[in-house]
């Protein structure tokens, strides 16, 4: 709540946390009668669409192929999906410039080579530039989402489709995504809200592009001194409006959500579908895809974290080949210490992230409490405050409040936790619906407390969702800046805020070198985690 | 003076039979006498601020000097006077700015001593202390804060930066006439918040003549870019052969790393300073000062410029390489702010980005 309340009461205070404060509509004249407010809301739309709709295509497809069909090499690509996600947004961006551009781009170099254009072929430089740097790197999002949602699928109409004579694709199409549509459109709205939000790209290829979009004025509002907070409050309170509007639609189409549960009392496992010889073409698209989104950006951040500066990717690059970045890297001072910090906190409020919205969940799906969709609205709603609102207010909260956390771990984890409730919510909520209230009244009425039937019944049906919803809290947990970066104070210091110091210095090469570094790191991680899993035999295979 | 502290701590058991005097007279000097010529004084000055120091035994230093290069800074310091722990708090100097305000707000005073570019804010916030430490008189007198509240410790200089292997020798511009010729265009690339520039050669030039020549070098659509570290790193790369303005230190550190870049600097040049400032309201005010006093001494600034790069503010102490302000014309770049600032952005955004 506290966010919200910030938001609302800092957008309508003339001198919001950074001078006298007087009640105020002015931030809201400036935000709605500035006159580039219509041409930035329209190029958001159109690069917000965008996204979302390319994301969702990417990581339903990949999704559908890792959890639905035999396709060779299924486990190493969604490890692979998510890994992408882990390498800090500036760098990817970069590295598709150096990629991408007319004047250096390694792809439009190859281009002119192989087929002699008189001119630079494509660039990175537009929406199409913007969408696709956006996408490839937003999907693995929606590859998450959408694993949870076919894992824990009723295939028994899938079965009545294919017995009834249709193809696979028919099915795909027919079935399988008119059953899920709580998570597709959970998916949709968030990436919607991500891709409005998204920072990295607009800043690093739309500034250059002249494509300003919205979060461009949030944070021009927002930064510099003193940071116009209200103004960028009241900026923010259109992404509130869409916010709310999209929960209410969801509410709307998934009304009828009896029709929606596909886990009952009876026997149910998606089938893995066979795609007979299919199988090794999808495999091939697969390698394909993480080659050109995952692979050679990657080597062109190498080939800058090998380099001591950034440079076009050509032979002469690695002429100048030295491992001092990581060698700087290894010896900055507060490393470990943000490496723990990190994991810690991302460990943390994954945690808490998950099992209060469970919770909410199962209030909002299952009980009639009136006024419980105002409840999923409320949880769903700091979504649209941007990061440095949530931080100043925060300083600003637990310095008043006789709370004593401020210059703590615990405040990041509060600010992280009220941050990625939204995004627990919808993919507990959307979990949630799939499962049929039989199973719980069987345990009710075998004398089970609801404590006892809640976590004995509903959270383990809720796993799959619940730990592809922890994972996905875990990471943007690790990549959370704006709002750390006003609360970390000595000996709390978090990987992102290192991050940030160094790009901020200047030092891309050593962001570039701690990103390769941090990757490692996450897919060891990961690989870890899978074994160990295998081990316990959690996941079911 | 400092070299001499440990004499003077030899020397202690006499000063302390005039304590009463030499404490009544520096009261009066501090406020009725120029500081310069007081030197004595401050040496007994500089004695009780560092016995208070290291009773207090805490310095809360807020600043945007990256961890790595603050480290051996503050380390150095410690060892120096022992017995002070540096609690270090890291961030971009809005940022800071912003938490120092929320903090005050909640009427918590943590900071003891603050140094980023944005410090002189906290002049009109009524959150510095006027103060000024004894090294200020080995600082350069045109980068000194007329206020006598914030002490210079490094600047930033803005200069013209190209690529050498993309901008023949003979090319390299020597003003920003140059930047207006047709072969430049789409070659150019400028930082989108070089408000202090952008003003300051409008005061050089006057305000039409220096937007009209704006104007022009627009015309060549630069590419407008966001963050120092990356108009340098693209130049670099040869993504952009000219960025229009940077930070001279940018471009002096990407050389040191081998990158194929140098720079043009026109006098006068914009100079920003990042002073010091120490805080009204300190919970351990003799370390702020003390800490205040050492980082703007030779031995604290002949450190920052071994250990950080950073541009030094004292006369005996050069940058490195010299060239970065050896012959230079610096003008210290007013900051500016509230409606001042807004409508220069909204000019600059005008007439570089069009919009």
């Amino acid at each position: 709540m506290t966010p919200l309340v910030m938001l609302l009461y800092g957008s309508l205070q003339s001198g919001f946390m950074v001078g006298e404060s007087a009640f105020t509509f002015a931030n809201y004249l400036e935000a709605y009668s500035d006159r580039e407010f219509y041409s930035l809301f329209l190029n958001s739309l159109i690069y917000a669409l965008g996204v979302s709709l390319f994301t969702f295509l990417i990581g339903t497809l990949l999704a559908w192929i890792c959890e639905r069909t035999n396709t060779p090499g299924r486990k190493t690509f969604a490890l692979l999906a998510v890994t992408t996600y882990i390498i800090p947004g500036v760098l990817l961006t970069i590295s598709w410039i150096l990629l991408l551009s007319p004047r250096i781009g390694l792809f439009n170099n190859i281009l002119v080579y192989l087929f002699g254009f008189a001119e630079p072929p494509l660039t990175i430089y537009s929406y199409w530039g913007m969408i696709w740097t956006a996408s490839v790197h937003l999907y693995p999002l929606n590859f998450l989402m959408m694993s949870a949602a076919f894992r824990s699928m009723d295939a028994s109409f899938e079965e009545a489709a294919w017995a009834a004579g249709a193809n696979n694709f028919t099915c795909l199409r027919q079935i399988t995504l008119k059953i899920l549509r709580p998570m597709l459109l959970s998916t949709m709205l968030i990436l919607f809200i991500r891709g409005i939000e998204s920072f990295e790209v607009p800043a690093l290829i739309g500034i250059p592009a002249r494509i300003f979009v919205f979060t461009t004025k949030i944070y021009e509002a927002a930064s510099g001194f003193p940071p116009a907070l209200g103004l960028a409050g009241a900026n923010a309170s259109i992404l509130l409006l869409i916010s709310i509007l999209g929960v209410y639609l969801y509410q709307k189409l998934t009304a009828r959500s009896e029709s929606f549960t596909t886990i009952t009392g009876k026997a149910y496992r998606p089938r893995v579908i066979d795609l007979g010889r299919w199988k090794y073409v999808f495999s091939a698209g697969c390698v394909l895809f993480f080659i050109l989104t995952l692979l050679v950006p990657v080597l062109a951040l190498l080939g800058t974290s090998f380099s001591g500066h950034m440079v076009a990717l050509t032979p002469e690059a690695f002429k100048n080949f030295t491992l001092d970045e990581y060698r700087f890297v290894l010896s900055y001072p507060i490393i470990t210490r943000a490496f723990r910090n990190s994991i810690l906190l991302a460990v943390g409020s994954a945690t808490a992230v998950m099992l209060l919205t469970s919770i909410i969940a199962w209030i909002t799906v299952r009980t009639q409490i009136p006024g419980r969709w105002l409840l999923d609205a409320l949880t769903f709603i700091p979504i649209a405050v941007p990061g440095v609102i949530m931080g100043v207010s925060m300083i600003f909260v637990y310095l008043t409040l006789p709370i004593p956390i401020y210059g703590t771990l615990w405040i990041l984890l509060v600010a992280y936790v009220t941050l990625y409730m939204p995004y627990g919510i919808r993919v507990a909520s959307a979990t949630m619906v799939q499962i049929h209230k039989e199973l719980e009244e069987a345990s009710t009425a075998s004398g089970a407390s609801w404590a006892q039937t809640f976590f004995r019944i509903v959270l383990p049906l809720l796993l799959p969702g619940f730990l592809s919803g922890w994972i996905y809290v875990a990471i943007i947990s690790l990549r959370e800046l704006s709002a750390s970066i006003f609360l970390v104070g000595q000996g709390t210091e978090v990987l992102s805020t290192v991050v940030f110091a160094l790009w901020d210095s200047g030092n891309i090469t050593g962001v570039a070198a701690l990103g390769v570094l941090m990757t490692l790191f996450l897919i060891v991680m990961a690989l870890v985690v899978q074994t160990w899993q295998r081990k316990l035999g959690i996941l079911r295979e | 003076m400092l070299q001499k502290s440990k004499r003077s701590a030899r020397d202690s058991r006499v000063a302390g039979l005039r304590g009463f005097r030499v404490a009544g007279f520096l009261f009066a000097s501090l406020y009725l006498l120029n500081p310069l010529t007081l030197k004595p004084v401050f040496a007994q000055d500089l004695k009780a601020i560092e016995e208070g120091a290291k009773k207090e035994g805490k310095l809360n230093l807020y600043g945007s000097m990256r961890e790595d290069e603050a480290k051996a800074v503050l380390d150095t310091f410690e060892k120096r006077y022992p017995g002070i722990k540096i609690d270090y708090f890291r961030s971009s100097e809005d940022k800071l700015l912003s938490r120092i305000l929320a903090e005050a707000k909640a009427k918590s005073h943590n900071f003891d001593a603050l140094i980023t570019t944005a410090a002189a804010y906290t002049k009109s916030l009524g959150l510095a202390l006027k103060w000024t430490p004894p090294s200020t008189s080995g600082i350069i007198k045109e980068l000194l804060d007329p206020d006598g509240m914030t002490t210079p410790v490094y600047i930033n200089t803005n200069v013209i930066q190209y690529n050498t292997k993309q901008v023949a020798k003979a090319d390299v511009p020597k003003s920003y006439e140059d930047l207006t010729q047709p072969k430049w265009k789409g070659k150019l690339c400028l930082e989108d918040s070089d408000f202090e520039w952008f003003v300051g050669l409008q005061s050089f030039l006057g305000k039409e003549k220096a937007l009209a020549l704006f104007k022009r070098i627009a015309a060549n659509q630069p590419a407008v870019r966001n963050g120092h570290g990356l108009v340098s790193d693209l130049v670099a790369a040869g993504e952009c052969p000219i960025a229009i303005n940077n930070y001279g230190n940018q471009v002096a550190r990407a050389q040191k790393k081998g990158a194929p870049t140098d720079f043009v600097a026109i006098n006068p040049v914009v100079t920003i300073v990042a002073p010091v400032v120490v805080s009204k309201n300190a919970p351990h005010p003799n370390a702020g000062k003390l800490y205040a006093n050492w980082i703007t001494s030779k031995e604290g600034q002949e450190f920052i410029v071994k250990n950080g790069g950073r541009i030094p503010v004292r006369v005996d102490v050069d940058p490195d390489p010299p060239k970065l302000t050896k012959g230079l014309k610096l003008h210290v770049a007013s900051r500016m702010e509230g409606k001042e600032l807004k409508e220069v952005q909204a000019l600059y955004r005008q007439i570089w980005q069009g919009r």
